[in-house]
């Protein structure tokens, strides 16, 4: 009887809550309305001064790029992809160098600077002088080597960025024009059906859930709150385009008819309405499963239990979930120049359809997610093998100086794994490095190793072997010393032989306490960050980059775009969950036997 | 007979095990030898020994200045410092709690929690470094401590709770009801007889955060512009660029910063291994 009231309860409140949020979208809608005909207007100046502007600028073109920029430069200014123009000034060289990099055009007076984007290690938020040194272009050729050297980008008494139709005046003499283009990503419509529909279903379950009884209420509950939940996702990643299209009529008409979204200014707006409403449509899901009551009184219940969970609780909240809720909402958006929009899935397909690569291009998902895979278990084997015979030979009770080497086994876990990395780097220099001297003494001529895949890759496989075997040693050592002795002794004593013994004893006895050592280390290979960034650190031409470090392409070195790189790591999750999963029961069973 | 057999078979142990360790030590050693060797290269030689000695390299990280005449390694060693420090701070306390809760209650939840603890310590923070760097740009705690501490405790506290936990499960509660018995209130129990009793596994779960935020690089050379307030990873990395590399300033800076945590994690390395593999597996 309680939970039919509260469950009553719960939809009553959802209705209601449900339509002060909608009343809320609707509102902030109609407000933004006319900013977005500001908005339109502006942009068709801005194309048309964009057009104007071809005349005196020297341009130069990247490969790829190239058509885009000259249509637009030609006046073919009504694709959709290009919005705006920008004009920057170096007061941040930061600006400066995302422009550079988007751009792919250059141009200082009558002179042609710089062609094609920039290689190396070029952020976007900040420029030190050890990245200053590294600008260069994509023909090699240095452009810039310091800092202070950099200023001459600035064009006086220009803004450093330029809203959408102001004014663009040149004075004679230096300057850059920087033109950003979009990705090609085309915004997406969200579909405001299939929210009313999913908020319509995760109403009509809970009245189901009133008839049902048992196991099925769970179900039921289960349903509803999967329904609310998709509801929330479709609300929160389809907040900008909601506000935007939805008055282009008014009324009902208006919510449910479709559209293509303009990015909106200040779309930060769009993320404390997104949170807020997860929040409500979180409480209303509670209150109306009629867990709410439920929990209130489990807190009553157990309050000096929760008193000490919850301040690691909050933090974890605040640290954890709420940025990986964002991470997962960014996936559905697309960043550019500051601002977000809603793309739906554009990111995800994007990315899985390999955005128009073919399978062997290294920024195909699919080329990178192989060689992940194969860096994975390469890595692993090497790591548990090596480490499994270490320790074995080190088991012997008459050896001596077990200790000192163990001690000295266990030196590269000591070192901090971006100073191995690094060091490793220098190791695998062409002219300078040992790798090649080493090599030279077997008469071995010197190995250029960023500049081949293979070769590329083996690196990183060296350094992370290096690295990685020690606690794999020092695991399968802890592990081997609590196998009982009079084991091996009985088998001795039936003749069997030391494979057998190994095979039969040694190895299935070692495999509760391995296993799960080889998923974590899987785990951690999975996404070694600083020995794939900083040894090989992608090269040649990004084909060497895992998973991890492809996604942080996309947020800091490339384009900023954030939303890509969000897909990408809410993918990696998604695999990492799935590998978990799948080895959870792999050493569930693992234990089962030996119980 | 068998004698001689395991002679040999002693002396083929002892050949691979030394193989082995000597291209386990050569890397550092010529680390060592680079930073007290003149040059901005590496050497062409295999001889891990320098043959010039010189202290250049150590003074040229340890006087490092930036345009306005700041001292940027006491300010990198502060920051790392601060940070460090804060991190293990902010993990040992909140963990701390939370840890004894998993261990001495049941309540609903229990497993859910204990399951998202562990999910996350899996999962490093490069993967919500794009939302945390793009929540802490609207925040404006972009390039500042607060939010490199507030980062890093998204490792911190997890790994501290499975530490702790695994520590405080091995406590007899015994000692806890003798207490109780005393009069000593349910915090009493927690505050003056787990955690003493506990001292040895909090300083070890303090030392692995530190080492930690101390040892990490990227996500501080992300959300970090200024290098002033660098912390020492960062300040490393940015001696060997891509297109020019002082290798004598690195191996230097290299063995300042690496050498005290060096220790450390000899000191501590069973403790972590123990709690590594113990901690996660238990329900």
């Amino acid at each position: 009887m309680k939970q039919r009231t509260a469950s009553l309860r719960g939809v009553i409140l959802t209705w209601f809550l449900g339509a002060v949020v909608l009343g809320v979208f609707t509102l902030g809608a109609m407000v933004r309305q006319r900013n977005l005909a500001t908005r339109a207007s502006n942009e068709r100046a801005a194309r048309q001064r964009l057009a104007d502007l071809q005349g005196p600028v020297r341009i130069a073109l990247a490969r790829g790029e190239t058509a885009r920029v000259q249509e637009l430069l030609e006046g073919a200014a009504s694709r959709a992809d290009v919005s705006e123009a920008v004009l920057l000034r170096s007061k941040t060289l930061s600006t400066n160098l995302a422009f550079l990099r988007d751009v792919h055009l250059v141009a200082h007076g009558d002179r042609t600077i710089g062609v094609g984007p920039i290689r190396g290690e070029v952020r976007s938020r900040a420029l030190s002088p050890a990245y200053a040194k590294q600008l260069y272009d994509w023909t090699g050729r240095v452009l810039e080597r310091k800092r202070t050297d950099l200023r001459w980008l600035s064009p006086p008494g220009v803004a450093e960025r330029m809203e959408v139709g102001q004014r663009i005046s040149l004075p004679k003499g230096d300057y850059v024009l920087g033109l950003r283009v979009r990705p090609l990503i085309r915004p997406v419509a969200v579909p405001v059906l299939l929210l009313v529909v999913l908020l319509l279903m995760g109403l009509a379950v809970p009245l189901a859930n009133r008839a049902a009884t048992g196991r099925w209420q769970w179900l039921a509950s289960g349903a509803g709150m999967a329904f609310m939940g998709a509801a929330c996702g479709v609300l929160l990643a389809g907040y900008e385009t909601w506000v935007v299209r939805a008055p282009a009529s008014t009324g009902v008409g208006g919510l449910l008819s479709t559209g293509i979204s303009q990015g909106v200014p200040g779309g930060g707006v769009g993320y404390v309405w997104g949170l807020v409403s997860l929040v409500v449509l979180g409480l209303v899901g509670l209150a109306w499963r009629g867990t709410g009551h439920r929990v209130a009184s489990a807190f009553k219940e157990h309050r000096i239990a929760m008193a000490y969970i919850v301040p690691a609780a909050l933090g974890m909240i605040v640290l954890v979930l709420v940025p990986f809720a964002v991470g997962i909402v960014l996936g559905f958006f697309n960043h550019c120049d500051g601002r977000f929009e809603y793309v739906g899935l554009a990111n995800f397909t994007d990315i899985l359809s390999g955005g128009g690569t073919s399978v062997t291009d290294p920024l195909n998902f699919w080329f990178t997610l192989g060689v992940t895979l194969l860096w994975t278990s390469l890595n692993v084997v090497l790591h548990v093998s090596i480490g499994l015979g270490l320790a074995l030979l080190l088991k012997d009770p008459l050896l001596k100086g077990k200790g000192v080497y163990r001690v000295l086994l266990i030196l590269p876990w000591a070192v901090p794994n971006y100073i191995t990395a690094l060091m490793w780097k220098g190791m695998f220099h062409q002219q300078f490095g040992a790798v090649n001297q080493v090599l030279g003494v077997f008469g071995i001529d010197k190995v250029s190793w960023f500049s081949h895949f293979w070769t590329s890759f083996t690196a990183n496989v060296v350094t992370n072997t290096w690295l990685g075997f020690p606690f794999m040693m020092v695991v399968t050592l802890g592990a081997l010393q609590s196998i009982p002795t009079d084991l091996y002794e009985a088998a001795e004593v039936d003749g069997a032989s030391k494979w057998y013994q190994f095979s039969r004893i040694t190895l299935p006895l070692l495999k509760p306490a391995l296993l799960p050592a080889v998923i974590l280390g899987a785990i951690w290979t999975f996404n070694m960050f600083n020995v794939i960034y900083l040894v090989s650190a992608g090269e040649p031409a990004g084909s060497t980059d895992i998973l991890i470090t492809e996604a942080y392409r996309w947020a800091f070195i490339r384009h900023e775009r954030y939303g890509l790189a969000a897909a990408y790591a809410t993918l990696i999750f998604l695999i990492l969950l799935a590998y978990s999963l799948i080895t959870n029961r792999v050493a569930k069973g693992a234990e089962g036997t030996f119980k | 007979m068998i004698g001689r057999r395991s002679r040999v078979k002693s002396v083929l142990i002892h050949a691979v095990l030394i193989t082995v360790t000597v291209v386990t030590l050569f890397p550092v050693a010529l680390v060592m030898r680079k930073s007290l060797s003149p040059g901005n290269e590496f050497e062409l030689s295999l001889n891990p020994i320098p043959e010039k000695t010189t202290i250049s390299h150590y003074k040229t990280v340890l006087s490092a200045r930036d345009f306005s005449g700041r001292w940027l390694f006491g300010r990198q060693l502060w920051n790392s410092f601060v940070v460090a420090v804060l991190t293990t701070i902010m993990g040992v306390f909140l963990a701390s709690t939370a840890a004894y809760a998993l261990s001495r209650f049941r309540f609903p939840g229990r497993r859910f929690g204990m399951m998202i603890f562990l999910v996350v310590q899996m999962f490093p923070a490069t993967l919500i470094m794009i939302p945390l760097y793009v929540i802490l740009d609207r925040l404006g705690l972009l390039d500042s401590v607060l939010g490199l501490v507030l980062v890093y405790s998204t490792t911190a506290i997890p790994f501290c709770v499975f530490m702790l936990k695994g520590y405080f499960d091995t406590i007899p509660r015994e000692l806890e009801e003798a207490a109780w018995i005393d009069g000593a209130s349910r915090f009493g129990m927690f505050w003056r007889v787990v955690l003493p009793l506990s001292k040895p596994a909090l300083a070890v779960t303090a030392l692995f955060s530190f080492m930690t935020a101390w040892n990490e690089y990227i996500l501080a050379e992300t959300f970090l512009n200024n290098e002033a307030s660098y912390t020492l990873p960062v300040m490393l990395k940015h001696y060997v660029g891509d297109k020019s590399a002082d290798w004598g300033s690195f191996a230097a800076g290299a063995i300042l910063v690496s050498l005290p945590v060096m220790a450390l994690f000899y000191m501590l390395q069973k403790a972590l291994v123990s709690g590594l593999t113990a901690g996660g597996v238990k329900g």
